[in-house]
């Protein structure tokens, strides 16, 4: 492992406790391992020369064009903050569960707060909602450095309880952001999936983008579980005593059938998906959002 | 069905423990918060049907497989599972119990009996615990003792001839089964009550008996005894001395081999140590009258392998007083018992037997006992002996001369009276050749022995008198002279062979004169009236001289018919002596006079010896002890004309120096009348089957005694000694190995009676064991894909 991705390592971060040194971390660490970055920078690139017309700041003024020409012409940059991130964490009971260095809830704060970090070190604006059946935590979009505060401050008072009921949250955002942008949704996913699906619909009809990262833990995806076990539902008020190693092949085939499902509504939906195991670094997320970032900017 | 081990069938139980594991399981199962609830509960929906019929299957197979491990452990047996089904066919346990002497071989306190005993109360014990009905017959050898001598009285009960059991010579089945401790007694949960009691009175007799005796008992039984799996155990200490040479023995095994009985042979007997034993008590063969001393003779017999040192022999007299007797009731009877010597043996090497010689004196007749005893060993039995020795006033002797001046008798009476007052015990009388003529057969059975002295000739009612005097036992002596006339004692004595007379006289010869004068004119052989002379190279029969003799007969050859034995003979190889065995007694030919007429040898000093011992030799037949062993039948034959009825017997009791009494009546002698024609009685000590004997028998070692009264009211007191049998004290023992191989091809089995109980039952069954480790191992196999199939192994990395 590269040292750079030794600070991206979930056991890692688990060692540091405040969220916003913790989102910090990840991104300096996934900066550092690169070699360059094409990225930094881009929002004060020179676009085009205007010509000088009374209430323009002088600042902008290109001072050596008129000593050339001796006329005033300004400088006009690229926009500043051409990207308005949302980031939607799900709330849920269920994202509570986890037996790794971070539970699904922890690792979705952590990259979601890295997410953060990232755009706002990028001239970027982003806000932050945290959902459960409805939307309980929101943080507007903002561009400065210390909105990162606003973002950790709001997902570390934030608990999770109750279901999640993806279609209203989703459409709820919808409505609420008149303008473009990227929506990333950090979620394990477990709910109403036609609610789901018709909500990324939705969102991907008023033109947003859309990342999907699906946060599972490696138990769920693994269920490595023997003895007998009595699993008590988080969401729901079932429970089943059985031997788990018995139900291990029924319990992975519908789970793959699930992802499968997911996966390929996101596609239909033109919505980028990641799966996430909690176990896995954080850059793989990082990159994704860079991609994506990428592929917005360039449009 | 059953178990070897049957107190571990209660681990039948933790088959139950899997069951109580699973309980438990659903008890103390680990709670997990899981979100993904959705899937889990859309596979359990899915396979919940399988998973708990594997679950299920899964449990019963732990728990048959736990099952099957007792079972295994307990070792599950069945005799015959198709029986088993149907009913179940009885089981009937025979056992032969050894009840000799050397059965009370004791080591550690214990003896090979009380190790026997052990084995019963274990077939016992197993039987009980049989499905199939059980039965127990129990022959100890002291009851069957003789029984394969006897055969089926005419007309007797019929036996079934079932199976190849030979019924020719067997007991009926009602005789057999009348000897038997148990009869085919059902074996249910009161028995063990009714062994134990019978139990405590099974102990070693003083008999010397085999199993042969049992086993013609066993026979009828066997053979009426239908539709029955019939086990055999022969409960014995196999010694060398009954089974080194079991040839009829074999036969017998074979005979129940055939009739398809198991036979176990189990060996109760341990290494024990070294055995002495007394082997015989018995007087010398010399003239026994009241106030002459005799000798006794002890042998002590080492039957260890190894040597015995400083053994002390410890001999006894007991003197009984004639006027006792009238005075004293038969079983109050004590007479004077004098220590007479304790005898010191150095060492007595293994097999050794070692004798030593003590002197006894009875100052008056009667029958005296001397009894001698050895220091308590590993078997009592043969440790004390005793010896009845009947002690005359004297022995009658009858001399008939047939010379006028009496000059053989003479002689003769001067050496049987050699000094004044010296005590031989022989009290000749002189009778002339008529007494034989006018005398019974009775008046002259009061002599030992009859001397002919140069008799002319017999009239041949004295010659059947006489001939009927020497097959009874009377010694006879006759001596040739002048007066001798060789046609009548050729003719009426010798009647080619057939007299009395050994050897047909001829004419008259002097014997040659001498050449080397260093030589005798007697050449004697070893026979014990000469023995003593001969030892040490006695000068006295050199001095000897012959003239004259009577030769043989022309033409005679010995007859192996009629054989005779020349024991002396003369310079020039004529024969001197002849002795013939005729009927019980002996005859003794000389062919030279008695009186020194035609020799010196009256006039020498050996010739009072060698007429002492002549008479010893002679008289021998009259002397007979009547050594018995115990067992023995003790019958007493009377004369029905001069004894009464009623006779009392005299047996010693269970304590040393105890006796006991038993009235009897004799009863008509059933072969009539003995050669003298009178009509006797008999009286027996042992009833007849069906009367209550009490303890009325032989069995017990030491003196018994007969009280018969005349019709003159005197009481004619009887004594025997009844020992044991001394071969019995050899404990040697046959390696399992040898009498296996001695039996062969008789299949039996082999048990020692200390690792019997394992023995016998893993050999009265199929043993299931080897069946259930491979179902086990099919079972555990099965178990672990089955355990397999339900997801309950571990894959490595994908479970925690």
């Amino acid at each position: 492992m590269p040292g750079s991705k030794r600070f991206l390592h979930p056991e890692a971060i688990k060692r540091i406790s405040r969220l916003e040194i913790r989102a910090r971390h990840v991104v300096e660490g996934f900066l550092a391992g690169m070699h360059r970055s094409p990225y930094f920078g881009q929002s004060v690139e020179f676009l085009q020369h205007r010509e000088y017309v009374t209430g323009d700041d002088l600042r902008h003024v290109d001072w050596k064009v008129w000593a050339r020409q001796d006329r005033l012409y300004i400088k006009q940059f690229e926009e500043e903050t051409n990207l308005r991130c949302n980031m939607l964490v799900d709330l849920s009971k269920s994202m509570v569960y986890g037996n790794g260095p971070l539970n699904k809830y922890e690792y979705a704060c952590t990259l979601v707060c890295s997410l953060a970090y990232l755009v706002l070190r990028q001239q970027d604006a982003v806000g932050c909602m945290a959902f459960d059946d409805k939307v309980r935590a929101t943080v507007p979009m903002r561009t400065t450095n210390n909105h990162i505060f606003s973002i950790v401050d709001s997902l570390a008072a934030a608990e999770p309880r109750d279901k999640t009921d993806m279609y209203a949250v989703l459409r709820t955002v919808a409505e609420t952001a008149p303008r473009r942008g990227v929506v990333v949704l950090v979620s394990d996913l477990l709910a109403d999936r036609p609610g789901l699906f018709k909500g990324l619909r939705l969102i991907r009809q008023r033109g947003h983008d859309v990342l999907v990262f699906h946060v599972m833990d490696d138990e769920e995806l693994d269920f490595p579980f023997s003895g007998p076990t009595r699993f008590e539902g988080l969401e729901m008020p079932d429970h089943l005593n059985c031997n788990p190693r018995a139900l291990r092949d029924g319990y992975l085939a519908a789970l793959q059938a699930f992802l499968d499902e997911v996966r390929h509504n996101c596609a239909k939906a033109a919505c980028d998906y990641a799966l996430i195991r909690t176990s896995d670094p954080l850059d793989a997320a990082l990159a994704t959002y860079l991609s994506k970032r990428h592929e917005v900017m360039n449009r | 069905m059953q178990f070897i081990h049957q107190p571990l069938t209660w681990a039948f139980l933790i088959a139950l423990v899997p069951l109580l594991i699973h309980l438990i399981n659903m008890m103390r199962h680990r709670r997990v918060q899981w979100a993904a609830m959705e899937f889990l509960l859309a596979s359990y929906k899915k396979h919940r049907k399988w998973v708990w019929m594997k679950q299920l299957l899964l449990l019963l197979a732990r728990m048959a497989a736990v099952a099957l491990i007792v079972a295994m452990l307990a070792q599950l047996k069945t005799r015959d599972q198709w029986l088993a089904i149907f009913g179940g066919r009885a089981t009937h346990h025979y056992v032969l119990l050894d009840d000799s002497y050397s059965m009370s071989d004791r080591v550690a306190g214990a003896s090979a009996m009380d190790a026997a005993k052990q084995v019963v109360a274990a077939i016992v014990d197993r039987a009980k615990q049989e499905d199939s009905p059980q039965k127990l017959t129990l022959i100890r050898f002291s009851r069957a003792k003789g029984a394969e001598g006897r055969s089926r009285p005419p007309g007797g009960t019929s036996t079934p001839a079932t199976g190849d059991i030979s019924t020719e010579s067997t007991l009926p089945v009602s005789a057999s089964a009348d000897l038997a401790d148990f009869n085919a007694e059902p074996i249910d949960s009161q028995f063990d009550l009714a062994l134990e009691r019978k139990a405590r009175s099974f102990e070693p007799t003083q008999l010397a008996i085999g199993p042969q005796g049992a086993l013609a008992v066993l026979k009828p039984l066997l053979a009426g005894a239908k539709d029955e799996t019939s086990i055999v155990y022969l409960l014995s200490d196999f010694r060398r001395r009954d089974w080194d040479s079991p040839a009829e023995l074999r036969d017998s095994l074979q005979e129940l081999k055939r009739a398809q009985a198991d036979v176990h042979l189990v060996n109760c007997a341990r290494a024990s140590d070294p055995n002495l034993g007394l082997v015989a008590v018995e007087p010398a063969d010399e003239t026994r009258a009241a106030g002459v001393p005799l000798f006794v003779n002890v042998s002590v017999k080492n039957h260890g392998s190894r040597a015995a040192s400083k053994v002390q022999l410890k001999v006894q007299s007991t003197f009984y007083p004639p006027d006792d007797l009238s005075k004293t009731q038969p079983d109050k009877l004590t007479g004077l018992t004098e220590e007479l010597a304790t005898l010191l043996i150095d060492t007595i090497g293994p097999g050794e037997t070692v004798s030593r010689r003590v002197q006894v004196y009875f100052p008056q007749p009667g029958k005296h006992v001397i009894e001698a005893s050895l220091p308590e060993d590993s078997v009592d039995a043969d440790n004390r002996r005793w010896a009845v020795i009947d002690f005359p006033d004297g022995e009658r002797t009858l001399l008939i001369d047939g010379t006028d001046d009496q000059l053989h008798a003479y002689y003769l009476d001067v050496a049987f009276h050699p000094l004044q007052r010296s005590n031989t015990g022989i009290r000749p009388e002189t009778k002339p050749a008529s007494f034989l003529r006018d005398t019974t057969l009775d008046a002259l059975s009061a002599y030992s022995t009859v001397y002919l002295l140069d008799v002319p000739r017999l009239d041949p009612k004295a010659i059947e008198t006489l001939e009927a005097f020497v097959r009874r036992g009377g010694g006879l002596a006759i001596f040739t002279g002048p007066q001798t006339n060789v046609a009548t004692y050729n003719t009426a004595l010798y009647r080619d062979g057939q007299g009395v007379l050994p050897v047909p006289l001829g004419a008259e010869a002097e014997l040659p004169p001498i050449i080397d004068p260093a030589e005798p004119d007697l050449a004697l052989s070893g026979h014990p009236i000469f023995s003593f002379l001969l030892a040490g190279n006695n000068p006295l029969v050199r001095g000897v001289r012959v003239d004259r003799f009577r030769k043989l007969a022309d033409g005679w050859k010995p007859d192996p018919a009629n054989p005779v034995e020349i024991i002396g003979r003369l310079r020039d190889k004529s024969p001197l002596v002849v002795e013939k065995k005729f009927g019980a007694g002996t005859v003794l030919q000389f062919t030279t006079s008695c009186a020194p007429l035609w020799n010196d040898l009256a006039k020498n000093p050996s010739f009072v010896v060698v007429m002492l011992k002549m008479q010893s030799y002679l008289a021998k037949a009259n002397r007979l002890d009547d050594p018995r062993l115990v067992g023995a039948p003790l019958d007493l034959e009377l004369e029905s004309a001069k004894y009464r009825s009623d006779v009392a017997f005299v047996v010693p009791g269970e304590k040393p120096g105890s006796r006991r009494k038993f009235d009897r009546q004799a009863l008509a002698t059933e072969r009539g009348a003995p050669e003298a024609g009178a009509a006797t009685i008999t009286a027996s000590l042992i009833r007849s089957a069906g009367e209550t004997n009490g303890d009325a028998d032989t069995s017990r070692r030491g003196v018994y005694e007969a009280w018969p009264i005349s019709t003159k009211g005197e009481i004619d007191l009887r004594r025997w000694a009844f020992n044991v049998d001394p071969d019995e004290g050899d404990l040697t023992g046959l390696e399992s190995t040898d009498l296996l191989g001695k039996l062969d091809p008789v299949k039996v089995a082999y048990h020692q009676a200390d690792q019997y109980e394992q023995e016998e039952i893993s050999s009265t069954g199929y043993n299931l064991s080897y069946l259930i480790m491979t179902l086990l191992v099919l079972l555990l196999i099965g178990e672990q894909l089955l355990a397999y199939s339900a997801s309950y192994h571990v894959t490595p990395g994908a479970v925690r």
